[in-house]
């Protein structure tokens, strides 16, 4: 049993040896997002995408953007350096929920239950509110 | 005799990780973010955590099948060499229905769960192998006689071959050795989430057997690879990470109206749905077929 512990341990100690390694070599590595990379990343996730309404959080993290092609709407987010795309539709919007020019969204998905996005103004949250109830 | 492949490398893997983080950073050909390689050295921890607690499982299996053995295998070199290419060929079964049946799929979704494309990525292997039982692939294995610790020995080799196949670091080995061989290049493909990469090389050691069974795709130099899942993770929650897919599992089995419905759930391809609604690796490429043949009629 000690035995066990101690191995526990010294692994623990190596994977937070490594980690701090990754740290120090590649800092926090966050992206983030802009109309050409949310785009490009639509563009790979569905093919024959065609861009249709687009607006960018005010902390450029994340994104709803509309596929003109096929009249869907995504949630497109940051994580760390890469992104998570989320198809918005009826089947997956539990709520759109606006407090002034921020929007919380929340997702019958386990893995991605919840969004908050600010915008620059009000009428753009509004706006958006909108789509997202009618998509 | 307790000879652990597996136990014996870490020391490598961990010398290898680093030298690996140290070539990304300066020869700038990979990636590496630090909390999805937390994540992934916390999932390979953990998924010994868990053998080492489930194990006896196996043990329990692999002794309900040994009355029924045709033969007795010895211990010998040549034995331990036919059993690692026949445990290959398991493990080619294997990995294939992990990859089209979504009750194996359910604990092998971990490991393709990172966007990265790295030897941690290698280390983020899955906890629920109790659940799906995936061992019964040993089966035959079992019952042609071959002992369980030599079952046991060339599963960890095959582990630690598969362990250096996770890099972009490499991009190409000697023709003759991607022939024959699993290599990085052909294990990109298999991690892609590229609609012409989706099923494809499924392989432990031997590419030779996606070759024999129509499932090698090799890798397009003017199509990089994009890694991860379908539908990718928004979460770093080890947790989250190992059991996600085994919660959407239930619940979509406790929605189900039929019993054709519960059984589509579990057993058929991941994304599968009575409505077609979702999508699945099948419906991506014939969408991807539709689009390209549609942008390029001539072909």
């Amino acid at each position: 049993m000690n035995g066990q512990l101690f191995y526990l341990a010294i692994s623990l100690a190596g994977i937070a040896a490594m980690v701090g390694l990754c740290v120090v070599l590649f800092g926090r590595g966050i992206a983030t997002l802009d109309p050409s990379v949310a785009e490009a990343e639509m563009g790979f996730e569905v093919p024959g995408f065609r861009p249709g309404a687009f607006v960018l959080s005010a902390d450029s993290r994340a994104a709803l953007i509309e596929d003109a092609a096929h009249h869907k709407l995504y949630l497109i987010a940051v994580r760390g350096d890469g992104y998570v795309i989320r198809p918005v539709s009826r089947a997956s919007l539990k709520s759109a929920a606006r407090d002034g020019a921020s929007l919380a969204l929340r997702f019958s998905d386990f893995t991605f239950p919840k969004a908050a996005l600010a915008f620059a103004d009000e009428q753009t949250a509004r706006d958006w509110e909108a789509k997202l109830k009618a998509a | 005799m307790h000879f652990d492949p597996t136990q014996l490398a870490t020391p490598l893997f961990i010398l290898l990780v680093i030298a690996e983080m140290l070539f990304v950073r300066f020869a700038g050909r990979g990636r590496y973010e630090p909390r999805d390689a937390a994540t992934s050295l916390v999932m390979g921890l953990g998924s010994v955590v868990f053998g080492a607690a489930f194990g006896f499982i196996f043990v329990w299996f692999a002794h309900l099948v040994m009355p029924y053995q045709l033969m007795t295998v010895a211990w010998s070199i040549p034995a331990v060499a036919i059993c690692f290419v026949l445990d290959d060929l398991t493990y080619y079964w294997w990995h294939r229905s992990a990859h089209r049946i979504r009750w194996f799929w359910a604990e092998h979704v971990t490991h393709h769960s990172s966007q990265h494309y790295n030897l941690t990525t290698a280390l983020r292997q899955p906890w629920g192998g109790f659940l799906t039982i995936g061992f019964i692939y040993k089966a035959p294995l079992l019952l042609l006689g071959f002992p369980l610790g030599m079952l046991a020995l060339v599963g960890g080799l095959n582990l630690v071959y598969q362990f250096w196949i996770h890099t972009e670091a490499i991009q190409k080995m000697p023709r003759w050795f991607e022939a024959v061989m699993n290599t990085p290049s052909h294990h990109r493909v298999h991690h892609a989430t590229n609609a012409r990469y989706l099923d494809s090389n499924y392989a432990g050691v031997f590419i030779v057997w996606d070759k024999m069974f129509g499932t090698f795709v090799p890798e397009d130099a003017n199509e990089k690879p994009r890694y991860g899942i379908v539908k990718n993770l928004a979460t770093y929650n080890p947790f989250k990470v190992a059991f996600h897919e085994f919660i959407g599992m239930a619940k979509d089995v406790a929605s189900a109206r039929s019993l054709r419905e519960v059984v589509g759930y579990i057993f058929a391809p991941p994304g599968w749905s009575l409505d077609g609604s979702r999508e699945t690796s099948d419906s991506i490429k014939a969408r991807w077929a539709d689009f390209r043949s549609a942008q390029s009629p001539a072909e």
